[in-house]
């Protein structure tokens, strides 16, 4: 119980400031953006958590997540010591953390040796390293995958392909905004709608375009709402637009550009009426839009976009591809208000410890970037949503989940439980979640993000900052469980596998020689919480040069020629569409106090969810009148897979031809008891796709059928 | 003496409920109870659609409706203008929340109607209100209107401002800009 | 005097079954569901408690306004009354006590009334216009059943004008804040006073025909105490009356309102959530049967007048539970850009907690009195 409830408010105040208050500081984990706390601890306990003034995803904002996920550290749902599988029934017992370790090593060291390392799989969140690499380096697997494909791979890799690395928005400076399928207001990260909002303050104008009125959309000059899957024609409109009346910057492109005439022969007649056809939006509204971006140009941009669009349709890679055309059509590259790479650091690395034999690689379990498999997919980010494929084709043996959890982010949760069909499945979660209860054989519980001290992280990504930033998690509660931190489960592991010392140094040693060639203390990054390095990139008019084959923008992609395809991308429409007048897309999207599928269990943002009615679906108006749908109405959702039942809200902000889910809801873990069962998730009703060259899983080629009643 | 008011500008919030929680864990409130609301409204007919979002919390009126019928003097007003319960002293009659024109004041778990305390005991010390600081989009600014080097100066001049409820002259101490949209 | 024995009777049961309810009840709120116990919310804080204690508190006034009649307008029918009157007053006020006590959270901090009172609250008065009157009361009665009618006298002047002003103030305490649109202004001082006779005429319409029951052959069967009976009918029916013509107007004139809470409000009574418990219970049980039973008793009947009295106090009751809740049933308006929703009501609906807690109050006033019947000499012979 929370420690003021016991006392008034003065006692609490006039405690609170004769206790010992300590501020330590650490990253929110909250989600990718890592956004900088500082953790105030009074008595042991945790108090609160404030921003980090410095650290650019957050400058002293949190958001409603970040507070709810500190208070986690108290949550019910957490797993508070290794746990063994006793049953298929999902019951476990707990053992000590030396059972653990010598149970786990030694069926590992088993598979090894039967089937050889390359059957292990490393599947987790990702993004800022973990230490398995390392062991997955001696025997041998290359399978380390990341969610991306659930996310954005579709962004990431396209922009690899055409421009060599991610861009990103400079706010600040921006006079146009076109955010399509980004709601930075519900897909949050603080800083940049802090920016965002100042920059509409200095009158920077922003365009939405989203089949919803989202959150943007709310401090929007204008909400277009598109046809869902369709927002390859609206580009390609914008495109034609502005090199039909001449508005793009010719000799940006003339130097930078390579495949601008291969792109233009086969999309010279896809005119803004064509558009207009497919989207729903007027050429005219297209032509408007396409002549404010280039009024505004260099100084303005189409926001490169993350989760939205870049994991959802058929014609997602198309999309993506066609972000960059018109971002550099505008000649925004490297522009204040314009696009910018990120600024990044190399890290010191402790001395290797181990230097006995390594294994050759095996190929990978999931064929990213393997011949005859999926050769476009990014082997570095993988295909999570196949492995139980794997596993029933013999090519995964041991799985490892670590911060991730597929079967509940990962499209078909019955398929997806047949991971425990391996031979061994270790889950490293903090909680209960369904991965773990469903298809562990053993979990091993981490430490509260507030009870560890980390390696550092450069912060950087999503949002243009000139400077580097290095910040890093310090101690600031005791564990209040039996969890430990990754580095001491994954020497555990490693030890009783029989390799002795493969991690031979303390996360404070390591720390301390990563900062080393920055120059920066641990005593300075401590008291600081996030450092920033000198600014190192800044707008450049001259001698631009992009990571391709030709150092320019490509417009036509090499390896997608190589494996038969057009380089260029030309209009794809979307998989599938609805028929029936009780038929809809199912589309998604965040809502800003929930983080993905991992917050249903916290109280505080529940309690939200309690008031706001957050599990409901969206539907138009117009559409839930003509099949007699009102606010509040339960009905049933079909699509090929399955059938559940949710609650309705009623709304003008909605395209009529879908319905929006917010992406949290449907926890299936008994465990989580408070989230267990609210509202419904979009996973449900989607078979799990790979999408050929990017490997994403179209998330929204989904159509539901929709009848009123059935709960 | 200082004299403490806040600008809300709702033509900024876009509802991420951040305050509410910050100020939640500030005060060490149960997750169902809290200090500060949202009040959204969508208008319009599609695709012609329209929503603001207002955050409300209590007004800290200078003619407070809740101190006026308060029997035990537990609700109370300091000189710089915030408003503050004893909770020693309060019976528990609710008088206060039925006389409160801005729904402000929830129950705790002892009875009392609580409410927004301006963050009271810290402002003092010159620190800034969790729901304040915490808000990624500049909705709120608080300050000491006695501080000629407070920002609010120039904000509360070169708005269009409103109170809520203003034709109940309760002298609210949150100054709302006007809203463009609704 | 002769010390008698209480005899129980089937009234004796009732009672402790209702008393047993109410422990029930409390038991949920104390120790298992607490403030979930009840019904009330941060959008309706008010709920059927305070409801249950204006209709005692009326009750007990409008007791003592009526039995007054005797004492103070010298009346001499009405002092035959006179002690019984008082003590269903004592014991409807300690009722209306009770009840209010477990609706605030901390009661035994009233001290505070005292230390630290707030003269503009209309609560801090109604505690001390109450309180002076329960001393009153008891003053009153003490010299009554000494047979000391010139104190007795005496105090009930004081106590005249001490009732009327707790009676105007509990009006004032719903009419005070401009807040609830619904109840601001004068309408409810004055429905309180009216409703105070009725809910008065009815009371000692039922203890009238009880206590002739009670002891057979004394006043309420012979012509002094038909006499009584008929007078007092005729109050209830009066009152009744004028508090049907009050209500409507108070209805009729908030429908046209210009100010859309208090239209709403008086669609919820009518239209809205309350429409049932307002035409059913407030109208045709409280107002309309038993005027028709009167009317065709020719107010000559104690026995159908007992009913009517019955049936007048279970009306009011639902016009306390309507009255408390169509103040609060509109959400407020927070802001002035939003078109007003119309008909979005605040919920509330009183639960078994708070249902017991009246019930259990009337348990107890029943069994404190028919205790004083069989222990006291309540009958006045002059
Ligand atoms: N249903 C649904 N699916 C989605 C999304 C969605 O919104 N809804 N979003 C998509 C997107 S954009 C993304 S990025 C992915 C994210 O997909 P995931 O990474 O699978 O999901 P998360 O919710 O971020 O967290 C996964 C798990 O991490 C664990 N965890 C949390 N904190 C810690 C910790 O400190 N240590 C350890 N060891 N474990 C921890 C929790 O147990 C949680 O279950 O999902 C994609 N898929
Ligand atoms: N609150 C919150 N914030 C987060 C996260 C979180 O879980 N919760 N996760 C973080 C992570 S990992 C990510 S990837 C980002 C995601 O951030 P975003 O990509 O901005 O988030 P989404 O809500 O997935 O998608 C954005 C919008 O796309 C719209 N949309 C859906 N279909 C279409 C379409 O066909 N066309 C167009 N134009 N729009 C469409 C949706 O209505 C939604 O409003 O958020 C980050 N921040
Ligand atoms: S955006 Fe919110 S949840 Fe994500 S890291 Fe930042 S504070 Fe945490
Ligand atoms: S924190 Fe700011 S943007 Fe978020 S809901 Fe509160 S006022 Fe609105
Ligand atoms: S807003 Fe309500 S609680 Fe706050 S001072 Fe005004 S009347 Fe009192
Ligand atoms: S509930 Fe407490 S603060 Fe409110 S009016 Fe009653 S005594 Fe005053
Ligand atoms: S000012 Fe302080 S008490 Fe009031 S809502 Fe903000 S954080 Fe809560
Ligand atoms: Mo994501």
């Amino acid at each position: 119980l929370p420690q003021a409830l016991k006392m008034d408010f003065q006692a609490f105040a006039e405690e609170a400031k004769h206790a010992e208050v300590t501020r330590v500081p650490s990253l929110c984990n909250g989600c990718s953006s890592y956004c900088g706390v500082w953790a105030y601890v009074k008595n042991g306990r945790l108090w609160k958590i404030e921003g980090n003034d410095i650290h650019m995803k957050s400058r002293g904002h949190i958001c409603a997540r970040g507070h709810g996920i500190a208070q986690n550290v108290y949550n019910p749902g957490r797993v508070t010591q290794p746990m063994k599988r006793v049953d298929n029934k999902n019951n476990f017992q707990p053992i000590t953390w030396e059972e653990a370790f010598q149970e786990v090593g030694a069926k590992m060291k088993a598979i090894v040796e039967e089937h050889g390392g390359d059957k292990m799989v490393w599947a987790c969140h990702g993004g800022k390293e973990s230490y398995a690499q390392q062991f997955m380096d001696i025997i041998g697997s290359s399978t380390y995958i990341t969610h991306y494909a659930t996310c954005f791979s579709a962004k990431t890799n396209i922009w690899q392909n055409m421009v060599g690395g991610m861009f990103n928005p400079d706010f600040d400076q921006a006079k146009t905004m076109l955010f399509v399928g980004r709601n930075y207001a519900g897909g949050i990260i603080p800083a940049a709608m802090k920016r965002i909002t100042e920059a509409k303050a200095k009158g920077g104008k922003i365009i939405v375009v989203d089949p919803r009125f989202c959150e943007l959309a709310t401090i929007a000059d204008e909400w277009i709402p598109i046809r869902p899957g369709t927002d390859l024609a609206f580009f390609l409109g914008i495109a034609h637009t502005l090199i039909t009346e001449n508005l793009y910057n010719q000799s940006f492109v003339e130097q930078y550009v390579y495949g601008f005439d291969e792109f233009w022969m086969h999309n010279k007649d896809f005119s803004a009426d064509q558009a207009a056809t497919i989207c729903g939006i007027a050429a005219d509204k297209i032509r408007e839009v396409a002549r404010e971006l280039a009024g505004s140009a260099p100084h303005a941009f189409l926001d490169p976009g993350y989760h939205g669009l870049a994991a959802h349709y058929q014609n997602s890679n198309e999309t993506m591809m066609l972000n960059i055309i018109i971002n550099a059509l505008l000649g925004n590259f490297w522009k204040a208000g314009g696009l910018f790479p990120a600024a990044s650091t190399t890290f010191g690395h402790p001395e290797a410890t181990y230097y006995g034999p390594v294994a050759a690689k095996g190929i990978r379990a999931d064929g990213a970037g393997e011949v005859g498999e999926y050769p476009l997919v990014e082997p570095s980010r993988g295909i999570p949503q196949r492995i139980p494929d794997m596993i029933e084709k013999g090519r995964a043996r041991m799985v490892f989940f670590y911060s991730y959890n597929p079967l509940r982010s990962a499209p078909e949760p019955e398929y997806q439980k047949k991971i425990k069909n391996a031979d061994l499945v270790v889950s490293i979660p903090y909680d209960w979640n369904e991965t773990s209860l469903y298809t562990a054989h053993y979990i091993l519980p981490e430490n509260h993000y507030l009870e560890r001290t980390e390696h550092p992280k450069v912060i950087n990504g999503n949002i243009y900052w000139p400077a580097t930033q290095v910040a890093t998690r310090f101690k600031a509660l005791e564990s209040t469980t039996s969890s430990l931190d990754l580095l001491d489960i994954m020497k555990g592991l490693t030890k009783a596998y029989g390799i002795e010392n493969l991690y031979g140094y303390t996360v404070e040693e390591e720390l301390e020689v990563a900062l080393g060639p920055i120059g920066v203390s641990v005593d300075e990054l401590r008291e600081k919480g996030c450092i920033e390095l000198m600014p190192s990139v800044l707008p450049k008019e001259e001698g631009l040069t992009f990571g391709t084959f030709t150092g320019k923008i490509e417009f036509s992609i090499g390896a997608w020629r190589k494996e038969g395809y057009l380089g260029v991308p030309t209009w794809v429409p979307p998989l599938v569409e609805p028929a029936e007048v009780n038929q809809f897309r199912l589309i998604h999207g965040k809502q800003p106090w929930h983080s993905h599928i991992m917050t249903t269990n916290n109280p505080y943002l529940m309690a939200i969810t309690e008031e706001k009615k957050g599990t409901y679906m969206w539907m138009n108006s117009s559409r839930a009148g003509e099949l007699g749908i009102q606010e509040g109405d339960w009905v049933t959702v079909s699509s090929d897979i399955t059938s559940k039942q949710v609650q309705v809200h009623i709304t003008e902000g909605l395209h009529p031809e879908c319905v929006w889910l917010p992406s949290t809801y449907g926890t299936f873990s008994e465990k989580l008891e408070l989230g267990y069962g609210q509202g419904v998730n979009y996973n449900d009703f989607i078979p799990a796709r790979i999408d050929k060259k990017t490997g994403h899983v179209m998330g929204q080629e989904c159509i539901v059928t929709i009848t009123k009643g059935g709960k | 003496m200082a004299d403490y008011v806040m600008f809300i500008d709702p033509n900024r919030c876009t509802g991420c409920n951040a305050c509410r929680i910050a100020c939640q864990t500030q005060w060490g409130l149960a997750p169902t109870l809290k200090f500060n609301s949202l009040i959204e409204q969508e208008t319009g007919k599609y695709p012609k659609v329209q929503r603001l979002i207002t955050p409300v919390q209590c007004q800290h009126c200078d003619d407070a409706p809740c101190q006026k019928v308060c029997p035990t003097g537990a609700t109370y007003k300091r000189e710089d203008g915030i408003v503050l319960i004893d909770a020693q002293k309060c019976i528990g009659c609710k008088y206060c929340m039925v006389a409160c024109p801005y729904n402000a004041r929830v129950i705790n778990e002892h009875g009392v109607p609580e409410k927004c305390r301006f963050c009271a005991e810290y402002v003092v010390n010159g620190e800034t209100p969790a729901c304040v600081s915490t808000c990624m989009n500049d909705v709120r600014v608080f300050g000491d209107l006695d501080d000629p080097g407070s920002p609010l100066h120039e904000l509360l001049k070169n708005q269009d401002l409103i109170q809520l409820r203003a034709d109940l002259q309760t002298k609210p101490r949150i100054y709302y800009a006007k809203s463009k949209r609704i | 005097m002769e010390k008698r024995k209480y005899r129980r009777s089937i009234w004796t049961y009732v009672s402790l079954l209702l008393l047993a309810f109410a422990v029930a009840g409390a038991i949920n709120k104390y120790l298992i569901s607490g403030e979930h116990a009840f019904g009330v919310s941060p959008d309706v804080p008010w709920g059927a408690l305070i409801s249950g204690y204006v209709f005692f508190a009326v009750a007990a006034t409008g007791t003592g306004l009526v039995g007054s009649l005797g004492h103070v307008f010298r009346i001499r029918k009405f002092e035959v009354l006179s002690k019984r009157a008082l003590l269903a007053s004592i014991l409807l006020l300690l009722a209306a006590f009770i009840v209010l006590a477990v609706e605030l959270s901390n009661p035994f901090k009233m001290v505070y009334l005292l230390l630290s009172p707030n003269l503009s609250s209309p609560i801090l008065w109604m505690g001390v216009f109450y309180g002076f009157y329960l001393v009153l009361l008891f003053g009153e009665f003490f010299f009554t059943m000494k047979n000391n009618h010139k104190a007795a006298t005496g105090i009930a002047y004081v106590s005249l004008i001490v009732k009327l002003s707790a009676i105007i103030n509990l009006g004032r305490v719903f009419g005070f804040t401009t807040t609830r649109s619904f109840w601001d202004g004068y309408y409810y001082p004055a429905y309180m006073v009216v409703s105070a006779v009725v809910s008065g005429a009815a009371v000692l319409t039922m203890i009238h025909y009880l206590s002739g029951k009670e002891s057979p052959g004394s006043f309420s069967q012979n012509p002094q105490g038909k006499d009584l009976a008929r007078t007092l009918s005729q109050i209830l029916a009066g009152g009744l009356l004028v508090f049907a013509l009050f209500q409507a107007i108070k209805v009729g004139t908030s429908l046209g309102s210009g100010n859309q809470a208090v239209a709403q409000a008086a669609q919820a009574l009518i239209s809205g959530p309350m429409a049932v418990p307002f035409w059913l219970m407030e109208v045709l049980v409280g107002i309309v049967a038993p005027l028709l039973i009167l009317y065709r008793s020719k107010f000559s009947s104690p026995g159908l007048s007992f009913w009517a009295g019955i049936l007048t106090m279970l009306g009011l009751l639902f016009s306390r539970l309507d009255f408390v809740y169509a103040g609060q049933v509109v959400p407020l308006q927070l802001t002035d850009a939003a078109a007003k929703a119309v008909h979005v009501f605040n919920a509330y609906a009183p639960t078994w907690s708070e249902w017991s807690l009246i019930i259990g109050a009337v348990g107890l006033i029943i069994l404190v009195f028919d205790y004083a019947e069989s222990k006291l000499s309540l009958d006045s012979h002059h």
